[in-house]
């Protein structure tokens, strides 16, 4: 909301001087109003132009060659220059506006700016010019010079010179401070912050006209929506333009003028908060006010030319024949006053703020009426307000106030201020001060709190304070306390470290693991991603998953903010995808990126009157693209660079398996439909029950017991479908995987494994075999298990080539046998070999070579 | 050694054959005891090899460094090899009267000893000859860009977020988390934010529908953590991804808040303002001062904003005593001298209420701010699109 210095100036004094500095400095002024709670957000300086200042003729002669200039000497507290003028009311011992060498005027209307040079004017030095109303843009008067006050200062730049400039305050202000949107309620709290009286206008009201009650009636019929209702009724009104003070108020904070009485009506509501409605009386049918709710079918064509279809739920100012106004909200074309209205039907109501909140969204509009009623407008001044614009309009538009004014409440409308009661010891003890009571009660009453002589009404040590109607917030104790220490400023509470016992602070199992798993794979050489957790129909589909898949269960937004972000993700994997290719595009062609998200999957039969129905999952993605290894750019040797592999990736996932502690397990190919059918593989883990809250998304749902062998991830080479659904090129490699599955898998303690110092034994093997086989298939034919001295069986390679058969691979092998306790002799070490090389020969595919 | 000539006389004089002819000098003109002879004559040897070795390193491999190491070990045998002179000197024992034996084999294996540490000593000089010639001729190229394992990185967002866990976890704040979709009792209204209140205004929010939303702020763990943790004292740091219908370089649809609970039985907003100063100080440096501004939540009361001095500028609004030209706006703070860091107040009572708690007996504080904006000052990124882009050219430079 946008506050005119000039304006608050009318309400309290600030002639006056704290701290050494006037109070209108603009700083200070702007530090206070922040240090309130009214944030200052912006500050324009307003009729202000550059080296225009208020300046003291000092001597004034006849030009000696052109009878209608005259040559001054003109002083700006700073320097004394000759100017020209050819205005003929210039004179000696005025007060002017001069505009210096090197300002810049806007010039008058349709001609260009004009920028003020050293001159000579017929042989005499002019360095600078006095101006007159047009030049500085305060008018349309050419008729002279501008002569100022003679109390003016010299030297003030022309935006500080009364009358003349202004600064407009931006402000703020928080929904619970309806008080403060308005010019006296600005201003009560400057007062208060600088310990001066507020000074409130006055209503001033002579009803001469006829008895309000034969003119027109009220009928409050929906008294949940407005629980007050006023009117007073102006006749023989001239409606025209505004008078220069209200074209100048409404124009100083951007309102344009319309006609006399909107504008005054405008006035008010900025000077006092209270909205208010003039109807032309002319125009009412039946002269009859209907405040009532609307019917289904209705129809109102609003002030800004749109027909509104009017529902049940609508609270309308209707009169005998139909809709005049959107109550609170905006008035109707028809019933809107204009040059022809004569007489005016005057409304001021309190409506109920959730009503004119409801009403404005469910068209769609705000007004400065339903900002300022959705809030709250003060309930005890209504009648008051009526009288005081009343009053305004009669004197500055013509006409008569008839007698009387109309009058319907509720019940429920409060008739007398709210009484709240403070403990000025809880006062201290909330905000950590040493605040005296007496403190307290000067603080409060500065913004219009009253306290009540019924200090011991409670029987115990507390004062009740009478609230003003105007601060609807203050309900509580705690409202008062936070207003004492608003009004002490914030920073003078004393900065005090609270004393706790001592806990273990541990972290959640979750974040510690996610944390666990973020260092390794930034350790593994990955960069990671963050991804807004939006994504679309569109993108999920070009993974092609099953409908019956959990990942097909997904959130959508009511509200989202564009078609790309119309769901909550169920998988990071396509906003991954996204990027990637993105960086694809952007010549990073190595891509190694990880990203720790949250998913959502749709759980409608978990939804209750609190839980929401949604499963929130951390999963982990990874994304590998590009080369690999750039490890050694300018070596040459091709061993370290090439595309990206599968057993990279797979590389990867069994270090973070390890680092976690958990024994990899897998099931190859994987049945992820992004994925390759043959080049992928799921990630498989025993899981411990789950913990309360924690949900497996591969596993089935909540399993009881032990659980072995889940899925809790797959990974592999993106399939082709996919990679061209999103632009990349390939190969793209993709890991998923469920956090809470990887905690349900980690062991909960890690033993240390003895290991021997007597020396290994190594026996090789030679393998051909069927291209067919794979590794895993020929380990799963060695009797690992049982041989127990048997530590390792390391593939060392596998190879096809010369004295390789076509359409088969050799597999070299190598055996690592080691005895925890003593030497192996060789015998013991052949007596093994044999047992696995005998196992193995069962097997007809296998061929020792 | 220097009392080899008194024990020597003892067995003097040589009571065999004598063919060592005595050194002639002015000094003496006693004949030399053979065991004194072969230590002079070892000592001259070895003189002459050390001194090819002080001409050596420095005058690059010569004729002489590469025949070094062959001299010594010829020098070596002729002294110490099984048919060298001091093993000579044992063999020769036999002529000696038995009583003066002992004392004989005595001299002869210190001698032996002697000679056994010299050329010792000198061999480890010629290595290091040797060695020094070899590494002298590299030709690394040691300006090379070296052999890297892929540099990883972690999201500037996350190194934040674990800071301000980190320092609160120190200070015994356990870690708590809610959900990002929930109900709007959670988001709204056990705040202290009822249906078609204007408050409302200053959460754009997310709908899922009427009910459901995606939370607008971490304060919903407030109200989960105090409903299911009653009466007892509450220290709680929440971290996480909060949502609003907003887009643009400053606002972003999803972003990243840490939320802070403490309830117990004397909390006070001094309290407040305690905690809030030292993770200041500890986050944006030990001269940073703070202050506070009235403001509006719902959930607070009271309720306010807080402001640290900038730390670019040191809260001067300009650059002069950080580098920068003389006057240079500080574009931080917009010369203001001061950052908006967060929201946060005393809890308001009628939260205590809601979640079935005697604000009589308890009070409380909590604070809120945005992580992906202490990122943004921290590492000076001007588009909060940067953070979400994964454009690998930020990633990698944390």
């Amino acid at each position: 909301m946008e506050v005119s210095l000039n304006w608050i100036k009318k309400y309290v004094d600030l002639s006056g001087s704290t701290d050494g500095r006037p109070d209108d400095d603009r700083q200070a002024l702007s530090q206070a109003l922040t240090s309130l709670g009214l944030e200052v957000e912006g500050m324009r300086v307003v009729g202000g132009l550059p080296g225009v200042v208020s300046a003291e003729v000092l001597e004034c002669a006849r030009h000696p060659e052109a009878d209608k200039l005259s040559v001054c000497q003109v002083t700006d507290g700073t320097g004394t220059y000759p100017v020209v003028c050819g205005a003929p009311n210039v004179a000696k011992g005025q007060k002017v506006l001069l505009a210096k060498v090197g300002a810049e005027l806007p010039g008058r209307a349709g001609e260009p700016p004009l920028k003020i040079k050293k001159a000579k004017l017929r042989g005499q030095e002019s360095h600078g010019m006095i101006c007159a109303e047009d030049e500085v843009g305060l008018g349309e008067s050419h008729d002279g010079i501008l002569v100022l006050d003679p109390s003016v200062p010299v030297g003030l730049p022309m935006d500080r010179i009364p009358g003349l400039g202004d600064v407009v305050f931006e402000l703020n202000i928080t929904p619970n401070r309806p008080d403060a949107l308005n010019h006296t309620g600005v201003a009560r709290e400057i007062a208060a912050k600088l310990g001066k009286p507020l000074r409130y206008p006055e209503a001033m009201l002579n009803e001469e006209g006829a008895d309000i009650g034969g003119l027109v009636q009220i009928d409050l019929q929906d008294i949940a929506g407005c629980t007050k209702y006023v009117g007073r009724v102006i006749q023989g009104v001239k409606v025209g333009p505004s008078p220069d003070w209200l074209v100048k108020s409404l124009k100083s904070i951007g309102k344009r003028s319309i006609n006399n009485v909107v504008d005054l009506t405008n006035f008010v509501l900025l000077e006092l908060g209270q909205p208010s409605h003039a109807f032309d009386l002319g125009r009412i049918k039946g002269r009859k006010v209907v405040i009532r709710k609307g019917r289904d079918g209705e129809k109102l064509v609003t002030l800004d030319g749109v027909e509104r279809k009017i529902t049940s739920e609508d609270m309308l100012i209707a009169d005998a024949e139909g809709p005049m106004v959107l109550a609170g909200v905006m008035g109707g074309k028809d019933s809107e006053v204009g040059p022809e209205t004569t007489d005016i039907f005057l409304e001021v109501a309190y409506f109920n703020p959730a009503t004119v909140r409801r009403q404005g969204r469910r068209h769609g509009l705000s007004s400065d009426s339903s900002y300022r009623f959705e809030r709250g407008v003060d309930p005890l001044h209504t009648a008051w307000v009526a009288d005081y614009l009343a009053g305004l309009i009669a004197r500055w538009c013509g006409g008569k106030v008839a007698k009387g004014r109309l009058e319907k409440s509720s019940p429920e409308h409060p008739t007398s201020p709210r009484i709240v009661y403070l403990r000025p010891g809880r006062v201290n003890k909330l905000l950590g001060t040493d605040l005296r009571p007496g403190e307290c009660v000067r603080r409060l009453e500065a913004i219009g709190l009253k306290l009540k002589d019924d200090a011991q009404a409670r029987g115990e040590e507390a004062m009740g304070f009478a609230i003003p109607g105007f601060r609807g917030d203050l309900e509580r104790e705690a409202d008062l306390i936070e207003e004492i220490a608003r009004l002490g400023d914030y920073n003078a509470i004393p900065v005090v470290l609270p004393t706790l016992p001592l806990v273990s602070a541990g972290l959640p199992p979750g974040e510690s693991l996610a944390r666990t798993l973020r260092h390794h794979l930034r350790d593994a050489g990955l960069n990671e991603a963050l991804n807004l957790r939006f994504s679309s129909r569109k993108a999920l589909a070009k993974l092609g998953l099953a409908p019956e898949d959990p990942r097909s269960a997904y959130v959508p937004l009511r509200n989202p903010l564009s078609e790309e972000w119309e769901i909550l993700p169920t998988t990071t994997l396509p906003a991954l995808l996204n990027a990637a290719a993105y960086n694809q595009n952007n010549q990073e062609k190595n891509v190694r990126l990880f990203e720790i998200a949250k998913c959502f999957y749709h759980r409608p039969e978990e939804r209750t009157d609190r839980a929401p129905g949604i499963l929130e999952e951390e999963m982990l993605y990874l994304v590998l693209a590009g080369e690999w290894a750039d490890r050694r750019p300018w070596s040459g040797d091709p061993a370290t660079a090439g595309p990206v592999e599968f057993h990279h990736l797979k590389g990867i996932l069994e270090n973070l398996l390890i680092a976690t502690g958990i024994k990899s397990q897998y099931a190859f190919p994987g049945s992820e439909p992004y994925l390759h059918p043959v080049e992928s593989g799921a990630i498989l883990a025993d899981l411990a029950p789950p913990a309360p809250g924690t949900e497996i998304l591969y596993g089935s749902k909540r399993a009881a017991g032990w659980q072995k062998q889940a899925r809790i991830g797959g990974f592999g080479i993106l399939h082709p479908r996919v990679l061209g659904g999103f632009d990349l090129k390939g190969p793209v490699l993709v890991a998923e995987v469920s956090l809470s599955g990887l905690l349900a898998a980690v062991p909960r303690d890690r033993k240390f494994k003895a290991f021997g110092n007597f020396s290994a034994v190594s026996r090789d093997l030679n393998l051909l075999v069927d291209e067919s086989r794979t590794h895993g298939d020929i380990l799963s034919k060695m009797p690992v298990s049982r041989i127990p001295i048997l530590q390792e069986a390391r593939l060392n390679s596998v190879y096809r080539g010369t004295g390789v058969p076509a359409g088969k691979k050799a597999l070299h092998y190598s055996f690592i046998y080691r005895h925890t306790e003593k030497t192996l002799t060789d015998e013991e070490v052949n007596k093994a070999q044999e047992k696995l090389n005998q196992e193995l020969a069962k097997d007809p595919g296998i061929v020792f070579k | 050694m220097a009392r080899w000539a008194e024990r020597l006389a003892g067995i003097f004089p040589w009571p065999g054959r004598s063919t060592v002819k005595r050194p002639t000098g002015p000094e003496s003109s006693n004949p030399m005891h053979p065991i004194e002879e072969i230590r002079v004559r070892l000592d001259a040897d070895m003189q002459k090899l050390e001194t090819l070795i002080a001409d050596g390193p420095g005058a690059g491999p010569s004729e002489g460094d590469k025949a070094l190491p062959k001299q010594f070990e010829d020098l070596k045998v002729k002294y110490t090899g099984k048919k060298g002179e001091i093993s000579g000197l044992l063999r020769s024992m036999g002529t000696l009267a038995p009583e003066a034996r002992p004392e004989f084999g005595k001299l002869v294996n210190e001698l032996r000893d002697y000679a056994d540490a010299r050329f010792s000593a000198l061999q480890a000089k010629i290595q290091e000859v040797e060695i020094a010639g070899s590494l002298s001729g590299s030709s690394l190229d040691a300006t090379l860009p070296g052999y890297r394992v892929p540099a990883g990185s972690l999201h500037p967002m996350t190194q934040v977020r674990e800071e301000i866990i980190s320092f609160f976890q120190g200070l015994g704040f356990e870690m708590a988390l809610a959900p990002e979709v929930d109900n709007d009792w959670y988001n709204f209204e056990a705040l202290n934010i009822p249906p078609d209140h204007p408050s409302r205004d200053m959460h754009d929010t997310f709908y899922v529908d009427d009910k459901v939303v995606l939370r607008t702020h971490t304060s919903n763990v407030q109200v989960h953590y105090m409903e299911t943790h009653r009466d007892q004292p509450i220290r709680i740091i929440a971290p996480g991804f909060v949502y609003r219908v907003d887009n643009d370089a400053t606002h972003s649809p999803m972003f990243q808040q840490v939320e802070c609970l403490v309830v117990d039985k004397d909390i006070s907003f001094a309290n407040l303002k305690g905690t809030l100063f030292l993770w200041a100080k500890h986050m944006f440096g030990t001269e940073t001062t703070m202050r506070f501004r009235p403001s509006y939540f719902p959930f607070t009361e009271p309720s306010a904003e807080m402001d640290v001095s900038c730390y670019f500028c040191k809260g001067s609004g300009t650059l002069d005593g950080a580098g920068g030209a003389p006057g240079q706006p500080c574009r931080t703070c917009k010369t203001t001298g001061w950052i908006e860091i967060g929201g946060c107040g005393s809890v308001d009572p009628n939260v205590f209420g809601k979640v079935g708690w005697d604000p009589e007996k308890f009070s409380g504080f909590a604070f809120g701010f945005g992580i992906d904006r202490i990122t943004m000052l921290k590492y000076g990124i001007p588009d909060i699109s940067h953070l979400t882009r994964n454009d690998n050219r930020f990633l990698k430079q944390f």
